[in-house]
């Protein structure tokens, strides 16, 4: 038996909810000793020596499987909200629709009980428009057009041949920079839409009354 | 032996019985078991409060801060959020009418 404590019951209770608690995640596990544990330090300074009160106090918690088992309790599985989900696709795509439809999503994402206010500020910032800004940048991209190369010519017999410098239309945006804003300004609304769709569902009792 | 689907619905409402201790003042976790443990009527496991208000804590309807106090080992105390407010507001509304429905249907039995 591990002396967490020092007094037997108190150590002793302990000990079998560490081990009811096997199946639990570590960090669960951990904190609900813990958690056990400092309540047993306030019942040994309450019950004062008396043992029969801290047994009392002990069998008050209930036993280690129940405890264990309020745990580990399965999480009903909650549903996205339909509307929750339009918000999501809407702030991802919704830019395409000149910007309406990403307004809407917004509007649905803030209206919406499901995020708290730190996760809908993600949803605004990350990025403004959605994918809509790496679509633009490829589009800006592809309308890039250079011209240019090597020219061959027959100049009094010789050939020469000239470089003709090449010229780009459409900005001087240096390559690698275009594809790494293309690829940032890509993951970063998807991953963000992932994570508000994992943590939109509402999966306790609570989290359906609880405002964002 | 308690069903499962009931044993959900007293955790869930139990978990509401936590914040609305909270309300009315934040309270150290030894205190705040016992006190619901006490309540008659709730048959409430006071271990199974513990994983209760990890939960709450999680879902951030419940904030705690740590007290060094000097004479003892340091205490959690727990304390209902802005949201938790809310949402005890609104379960509050659901369950006044609900529990006022079904005692309603009950008292009809006898009747």
């Amino acid at each position: 038996m591990r002396r967490r404590i020092g007094n037997p019951v108190a150590d002793e209770f302990l000990d079998e909810v560490d081990r009811a608690a096997r199946a639990l995640p570590r960090s669960a596990r951990q904190e609900l000793v813990d958690d056990l544990e400092a309540h047993l330090r306030e019942a040994v300074a309450e019950a004062g020596g008396d043992e029969a009160r801290l047994r009392t106090i002990v069998d008050s918690l209930g036993s280690p499987e129940e405890i264990v088992a309020a745990a580990g309790a399965p999480e009903p599985r909650g549903e996205l909200a339909g509307r929750d989900l339009a918000a999501i696709v809407l702030l991802l795509v919704g830019g395409m629709l000149a910007g309406v439809g990403w307004l809407v999503g917004l509007v649905l994402l803030w209206a919406s009980p499901a995020w708290s206010v730190g996760q809908k500020l993600l949803g605004t910032l990350v990025f403004p428009g959605g994918l809509v800004l790496p679509v633009l940048l490829l589009g800006l991209g592809a309308a890039q057009t250079c011209s240019g190369g090597t020219l061959t010519r027959i100049e009094n017999g010789h050939e020469v041949t000239t470089t003709v410098s090449s010229s780009c239309s459409g900005g001087s945006f240096p390559f690698w920079l275009a594809v790494l804003l293309v690829v940032v300004l890509t993951v970063g609304p998807i991953l963000t839409a992932v994570y508000l769709v994992r943590a939109g569902r509402r999966t306790r009792p609570h989290l359906a009354y609880a405002a964002g | 032996m308690k069903s499962t689907a009931f044993s959900q619905l007293r955790r869930g409402v139990i978990e509401f019985c936590v914040l609305a201790l909270l309300l009315e003042r934040e309270r150290y976790g030894f205190e705040l078991v016992r006190t619901l443990g006490a309540v008659e009527g709730l048959d409430v496991s006071e271990g199974t409060v513990y994983p209760l208000l990890s939960r709450l804590r999680a879902d951030g309807l419940v904030t705690t801060r740590w007290d060094e106090s000097k004479n003892g080992p340091p205490r959690r105390y727990y304390a209902v959020s802005p949201r938790g407010r809310e949402a005890l507001q609104a379960f509050e509304g659901e369950w006044r009418r609900f529990s006022a429905a079904v005692e309603e249907l009950l008292g009809r039995r006898t009747a």
